[in-house]
């Protein structure tokens, strides 16, 4: 098992100007447009954003598997253990080094298990297969693997279960066998994009423990990708908020909800109802719509939304990334 | 400025757009699909003047020519470059052995093409009485743009007749089929229970009987003293009892799908009635998968009708249609020794081709909302 | 079951809703799943009930068996025409029915599927109008913009197709669309979930403010408890086909009676990282409808639970001041409340 111990800043994955742009018969469309941070061994970097913030192709980028016509830019550093730093953004998509880090180092989970396993094998193949492609095992010690980790995700009778096929499973227990999946080559990263959006809240919450308790057992870094503020809340420790293809705030998940700086994080936080609030007032809303990261104007793409907005500077030039203190950082004229 | 002005215009163009608009542009993008369409509505438009386009009657027997081949056009002589196309005479010789005729352009007769030239009679539609053709040459000179059959008759106009035979045939199947398939789907989809049950069955049993075997009983079943266009009626006729299975099932699930989607629900919850429902929601939706059906089933009928015209089962001489012109070169000795008799091969094929291309293009625009 | 003098516009009694399994080529009826299982509640007019629960547990179905959407399998749905009358809407015919249904709307999760794709914006909130003969030509623009002015769109806008608005704003149409037969009751079927969180805000403020405006009665159905505390007077949870408890939203959130209601509550996870807490993980998954465990549904996930509540269907009774539970240890438990 990989060491458990942290230093202060030893990032896994540096992330820096990531652009992934699709070029469409009606322009480019910006999906990711400049996105740097990092995400440190052992923690926990939640990104939240609505849709079309480009949260999810940020995911997609890392692990280089944008579908065309987008191409990604940028770099984006891997610190391998034991191993010499590689940048993912320079790998080819369909290379022999990519797809040993994919599926192996870096893993992904996504909303719906459903689509992404497949329909027509066992669970335990499925498992199997990522294992034996991955790792140098037998079938049967891969078979073994494959029954302590559906065991570990908490699937009950896994020696039954193992030859079960997807539709076979619940929900929940579909999302389980995902994890076991992503998990079994014990990955330093695992990206889980909305991975419990599609559940029911008490599933929901089984789930959100169990990713909490492998992480402590197994040390991965976790990139946690949903639009839920909750969620962010519950699973966090740095939390990075996206807006239009860009990160418009970074900083602790204390940091972000209880000393928000830029006027999206602010209000977004602002118009959610809360439970326990008592006060039914009408909320805070946002006005306007997120628009379609395609041919977008100059200047700071809230600008439109924005209630603190200052015509003349913000429509004119993109927003300067600010430093705060503890590695807050937020895109915004406010705090030149 | 105006730029900016020009951009917010367009953008509220597409904002407006109906459906069809909107599937326009979707469809102008499949290139194939365009090319499908233009040559299907050169092949109709051609079909539908067949007597003008063609060079002479369909009837007449050139007896000095029996199996001539194809006479090129020409533009050039031993002079040179003449701006008036021109067509050589035909000289024939007889082998004395085997009896075989061959043929070779004799080059002193040259006989200049002309264009609407005024010919051979014919009736437009079979309505207005008239002479006048698009292209043809002089007496006594001939012109074989494809060749002649065993009768010595020219193939050229022949072609063109069985175009009119062959393309509309696939229509007026499709239409019958439409029909069928449209109640028969939309009652299934519609009301459920045991008359879908009823008709699901039926459809299941259609489909699983062999084809050929079923259009063959059908077609021998046909009182042979029918007169030709009785004899067109009733091939369409067998051809769609088949040809509307496929389309029933398309609109039954079509309408199964879209009985689920919540506008529907929202419509009837409104107090909409279901006439309303059916004619206002339901068929505007579907109707554009309809048309790519519809498409695609159309080449299916055409190879049906060639099928069974070149087994002998469908359409009699003398009508003409490719399949019936097809039975001309059922052996291998006449296919080697006069390959112009597979040219409605050759016209079956590109416009089977066409049709699927342009269904392809239809299918793709037929939701412009993914 | 209501007091005398909270009037209720809706009253349900004992509503059933069973979907029949089919199997085989015969499609010979091998079992029921029961949605919906003998549900009891009122709504008091102009109030919002708050329907809350898990996928699966039967709430949209009780939404879409109210409006008759869904013909119910028994039961009564009481709602009160014109002044006094209360009138079964199970028992109307199709004409009936059809006028009576000018009173009651439902507004849709799906701001995309609940849309006509091939109608203009016009035609979508003027259909209500249109085939129940109320208004056409020229005063039908005229109302059809009053209404897209009330829930906020432009009116410069009427000749677009739903494909040029965002999901907010089709959710708007349809709201629109909802309110254009003046309609004292709406069911709002999961209206917000579909939204981005920013939108989802101003979509409940509309809402909010149009029941201010046209003394609207809400049926309010949402998985989420945020959301249902944020809008409701009164509060519903349903586990697997039947309400579990039943109470004004204040009491329900801080005096949560039912078991699952505490496990609801906590599980939900809160946007303040300084109130993560141990939850209350329920083991297991939502009982399956077609196949419900026996005595009390929830007793299988329930920490709880005791001998009884696997051989006896728990009462539905009141606790406490219109506050009623389904539980066999209703008044014997200390539950946990919201923290927040």
């Amino acid at each position: 098992m990989r060491s458990k111990l942290k230093s202060e800043d030893d990032p896994l994955l540096e992330i820096k100007d990531l652009r992934t742009y699709f070029y469409l018969d009606e322009g480019i469309l910006k999906a990711v447009d400049g996105v740097s941070f990092k995400i440190d061994r052992g923690k926990t970097l939640g990104i939240v954003g609505e849709s079309g913030c480009g949260k999810s192709v940020t995911a997609q980028s890392i692990l280089r598997i944008v579908p065309s016509p987008g191409k990604t830019e940028g770099e984006i550093l891997f610190h391998q253990e034991n191993e010499k730093n590689v940048d993912l953004a320079e790998l080819d998509p369909f290379g022999k080094e990519i797809r040993n880090i994919r599926g192996n180092q870096i893993t992904m989970i996504f909303q719906e298990p459903m689509t992404s396993l497949s329909p027509l094998h066992t669970i335990g193949n499925q498992i199997m297969e990522t294992i034996l492609l991955h790792r140098k095992l037998n079938k049967t010690e891969a078979r073994g693997l494959a029954k302590e980790m559906l065991d570990k995700v908490g699937i009950p009778d896994p020696s039954h279960r193992i030859d079960d096929y997807p539709h076979q499973l619940s929900g929940g227990l579909r999302q389980r066998a995902m994890i076991a999946m992503a998990l079994s080559c014990n990955p330093s990263l695992l990206i889980a994009d909305e991975p419990t959006t599609a559940l029911d809240v008490t599933v929901q919450a089984q789930i959100l423990e169990l990713m909490k308790d492998l992480q402590k057992e197994f040390g991965m870094s976790i990139i946690y990708i949903t639009h839920n503020l909750g969620v962010i809340a519950e699973i966090s420790d740095e939390v990075a908020v996206m807006y239009l293809g860009k990160v418009v705030e970074y900083g602790s998940v204390e940091d972000i909800f209880h000393n928000p700086k830029h006027p999206y994080t602010s209000r977004l936080l602002k118009s959610i109802p809360r439970v326990g609030r008592k006060v039914r007032a009408r909320l805070d809303s946002i006005k306007g719509t997120v628009p379609l990261p395609l041919g977008l104007p100059r200047g700071c793409t809230f600008y439109p939304r924005c209630p603190q907005a200052k015509e003349g500077i913000c429509n004119i030039d993109a927003p300067p990334l600010i430093e705060l203190e503890n590695g807050h950082k937020v895109e915004c004229v406010l705090y030149r | 400025m105006k730029n900016r002005q020009d951009k917010i215009t367009a953008e509220e163009k597409f904002y407006i757009a109906t459906q069809w608009q909107l599937m326009w542009r979707k469809f102008k993008k499949h290139k194939l699909a365009i090319f499908g369409a233009i040559v299907l509505f050169i092949f109709y438009f051609v079909a539908i003047f067949c007597g003008f386009f063609s060079t002479q009657d369909i009837y007449k027997r050139h007896t000095k020519y029996i199996h001539a081949p194809p006479q090129r056009i020409h533009f050039f002589d031993e002079e040179g470059f003449h701006l008036r196309p021109f067509v050589y005479g035909l000289k024939r010789k007889i082998n004395p052995v085997t009896l075989r005729r061959t043929y070779s352009e004799d080059r002193t007769k040259k006989y200049p093409i002309y264009f609407f030239i005024r010919g051979d009679k014919y009736k437009l539609w079979n309505l207005f009485p008239t002479d006048l053709h698009l292209l043809g040459v002089k007496e006594p000179g001939t012109i074989f743009l494809f060749g002649t059959d065993k009768l010595g008759r020219d193939l050229f106009s022949r072609n063109l007749h069985a175009a009119r035979i062959s393309l509309s045939i696939g229509l007026v199947g499709v239409a019958l089929s439409f029909i069928l398939g449209c109640a028969l789907g939309g009652i299934s989809g519609y009301f459920g229970g045991t008359a879908d049950m009823v008709i699901q069955r039926v459809i299941e049993f259609l489909m699983s009987i062999p084809t050929i075997p079923l259009w063959m009983a059908l077609s021998a079943a046909l009182p042979p003293h029918w007169p030709p266009i009785k004899v067109y009626f009733g091939i369409t006729i067998i051809l769609s009892i088949v040809g509307w299975c496929g389309l029933a099932r398309v609109v039954r699930g079509k309408l199964l799908e879209l009985r689920q989607e919540d506008f529907v629900m929202a419509a009837k919850i409104i107090g909409a009635t279901d006439g309303r429902i059916i004619t206002r929601h339901l068929l505007p939706s579907f109707l554009s998968y309809l048309i790519v059906n519809i498409t695609l089933a159309i080449p299916g009928m055409i190879l049906g009708e060639t099928s069974l015209s070149f087994l002998g089962l469908g359409l009699q001489p003398p009508v003409v249609s490719w399949g019936v012109l097809l039975r001309d070169a059922q052996n291998v000795r006449t296919v080697v020794l006069h390959p112009w008799l597979l040219i409605p091969g050759l016209f079956v094929i590109v416009t089977v081709l066409a049709f699927n291309f342009l269904g392809d293009g239809l299918r793709d625009a037929a939701d412009p909302y993914k | 079951m209501p007091k005398e003098d909270k009037k209720p516009l809706l009253e349900v009694k004992n509503l059933k809703k069973y979907f029949p399994i089919e199997k085989g080529f015969w499609k010979k009826i091998v079992g029921y799943v029961k949605a919906v299982d003998g549900v009891n509640l009122y709504v008091p007019e102009g109030e919002t009930l708050g329907l809350v629960g898990e996928s699966g547990c039967g709430k949209t179905t009780i939404g879409r068996c109210i409006l008759r959407a869904i013909e119910p399998t028994g039961g009564e749905v009481l709602f009160k025409m014109g002044d006094s009358k209360m009138v079964d809407i199970t028992r109307l015919n199709k004409e009936e029915l059809r006028s009576i249904r000018k009173d009651m709307q439902l507004i849709f999760q799906d701001p995309y599927s609940s849309l006509d794709s091939r109608m203009t914006v016009l035609d979508i909130i003027g259909e209500p109008l249109l085939v129940n003969k109320i208004a056409k030509g020229v005063e039908l623009r005229n109302r059809v913009k009053d209404l897209v002015k009330t829930v906020g769109l432009d009116v410069r806008h009427l000749r677009r197709y739903p494909h040029a608005f965002s999901g907010g704003q089709r959710q708007r149409i349809g709201i629109a669309r909802a309110l254009a037969l003046n309609p004292k009751f709406i069911v709002a079927d999961e209206p917000v979930s579909a939204l981005d969180v920013s939108v989802q805000a101003q979509t409940l403020n509309l809402l909010q403010d149009l029941q201010k405006e046209f003394n609207l009665t809400y049926l309010f159905i949402s998985h989420d408890l945020s959301v249902i505390e944020h809008i409701s007077d009164r509060v519903a949870v349903m586990y697997v086909g039947k309400i579990v408890e039943l109470a004004e939203t204040e009491e329900f959130f801080l005096n949560p009676k039912h078991p699952y209601s505490e496990a609801l509550l906590s599980a939900l996870p809160k946007p303040d990282p300084r109130l993560r807490m141990e939850r209350i993980i329920l083991p297991g998954e939502i009982a399956d409808p077609s196949n419900p465990p026996s005595g009390c549904y929830f007793h299988p996930r329930c920490k709880y639970a005791k001998d009884i509540c696997k051989n006896e269907k728990p009462k539905w009774g009141e606790v406490g001041s219109e506050h009623w539970v389904a539980c066999h240890f209703a008044s014997k438990l200390t539950l946990r409340k919201v923290s927040g």
